[in-house]
């Protein structure tokens, strides 16, 4: 079998080394064995970013930012979807970027929250977790 | 209790940077004082050199034996907490190079314990039995975790397609301003979030029935951010795995341009460490098992 047929084979899904900061958290978070003897450590951030990660959607805020991004869809344009020329990858991620903006929109808050020290962490810096807290979304309903 | 042996492969897995020789350590307490956790495997597991752990980079992870399982540990940072990015990398790698070989019970991030002789007494001592056969239940599997997101707009313009009561008040409230109309808007958001929900769940299934004929488990995830189409963990065993890996590009393929797929694994099994019964999410359903 050759580089080809794997790459061939593996054309429409990605394949992402869970190393990413954003891939780490959501996989490791909450989950695994907890058995009531260990030793509290402290730690760092941790239960804010479980909370962060995990934005419920119910809040006046939320609503009104889902509203926001319905109206934003233009309907007279078509979406990715049927587009042959978009299949493509590379274009598809230049696709992506422009119609950012509704749902990534609203995701892009706990992005920017896990994933904004991606790229300084490796200097073995002993900073938090997380960047500043972000309160819009947590409004009561 | 022992430890590694001699260089090789895995110690790339945890350690980005190049390889370089690892020094022939005693084979017993390899960490003095406070030990970190990172998970459970088989006593029998052989790493070909020692993986870095968590902290400084002399952090080696070492293994303490008892009857047929083992704990993974390290030493941990004295001097600060934990819950930087690079901790919260190094506790998923290691456990990540450990699933290649082994099953691996995670345990959560922030384990540890006052020394090795606790992770004897206070944990592998006490639980080894339950440990051992979930090991053995286990065997052979690894967890893979498949995430599906909406690409653009294409969640929004089929609720728009499907959902008439949203497009008609999505038409009234086109142009004006939210911060007047604001009842209506947050009725709009309301309905939007749920169609979403709705979809979601649709195309959830629809994860989980391509993907179902290969995998021994599935546990759905709840999804982190609006933007998720479906996301679950499944329990693979090694020789489905290609299968499995093929019905996810299958999926991948039907999906294209509406969904994109990602697909990681093998990884320890953060989603099937628990027993089977204390679990409500838990499927069997295939021939697998």
């Amino acid at each position: 079998m050759t580089t080809t047929t794997i790459r061939q084979q593996r054309s429409y899904i990605e394949r992402p080394a869970p190393s990413g900061l954003a891939e780490v958290v959501d996989l490791i978070l909450d989950k695994g064995l907890v058995i009531d003897i260990f030793v509290r450590v402290s730690l760092v951030g941790i239960e804010i970013l479980t909370i962060d990660a995990r934005i419920v959607v119910a809040s006046v805020d939320t609503y009104l930012r889902f509203a926001e991004a319905v109206n934003r869809v233009d309907l007279a344009e078509r979406g990715p979807k049927g587009l042959p020329d978009l299949i493509g990858g590379l274009q598809q991620r230049g696709a992506r970027s422009k119609t950012r903006g509704a749902l990534e929109g609203i995701a892009e808050k706990v992005k920017d929250l896990v994933e904004s020290d991606d790229d300084d962490d490796e200097a073995d810096e002993p900073a938090p977790a997380r960047p500043r807290r972000r309160r819009r979304h947590e409004e009561p309903e | 209790m022992t430890a590694m042996g001699g260089p090789g492969a895995l110690a790339a897995a945890a350690d980005p940077r190049p390889e370089r020789p690892v020094n022939a350590r005693p084979a017993r307490s390899e960490v003095g004082g406070p030990c970190y956790v990172y998970g459970i495997v088989p006593a029998a597991v052989r790493t070909r050199a020692a993986l870095r752990g968590l902290g400084d980079e002399q952090s080696r992870v070492a293994f303490v034996r008892y009857r047929r399982v083992a704990a993974a540990i390290s030493g941990v940072p004295a001097d600060r907490p934990l819950g930087t990015p690079a901790d919260l990398r190094a506790h998923a790698a290691v456990l990540g190079a450990l699933a290649r070989s082994v099953a691996v019970l995670p345990m959560r991030f922030g384990s540890v314990l006052p020394d090795e002789d606790a992770v004897v007494a206070r944990l592998l001592e006490p639980q080894h039995v339950t440990f051992a056969a979930r090991l053995d239940e286990l065997r052979g599997h690894a967890q893979f975790t498949v995430k599906g997101r909406y690409l653009g707009d294409v969640a929004l313009r089929e609720i728009l397609a499907e959902e008439p009561e949203i497009l008609r008040l999505r038409t009234r409230l086109q142009g004006r301003d939210l911060d007047v109309y604001r009842g209506e808007g947050i009725r709009l958001g309301q309905l939007v979030a749920r169609a979403l929900e709705r979809k979601r769940a649709a195309d959830a299934k629809t994860l989980t029935t391509s993907l179902g004929p290969h995998v021994a488990a599935v546990a759905e995830r709840p999804p982190a951010s609006p933007d998720i189409a479906a996301d679950a963990a499944f329990l693979v065993a090694r020789p489905h795995r290609r299968g499995f890996e093929e019905a996810t590009e299958e999926l991948g393929r039907r999906w294209q341009g509406r969904v994109r797929l990602s697909l990681m694994g093998p990884l320890a099994l953060y989603d099937f460490a628990q027993p089977l019964d204390q679990r409500g999410m838990w499927w069997d359903c295939s021939p697998v098992c």
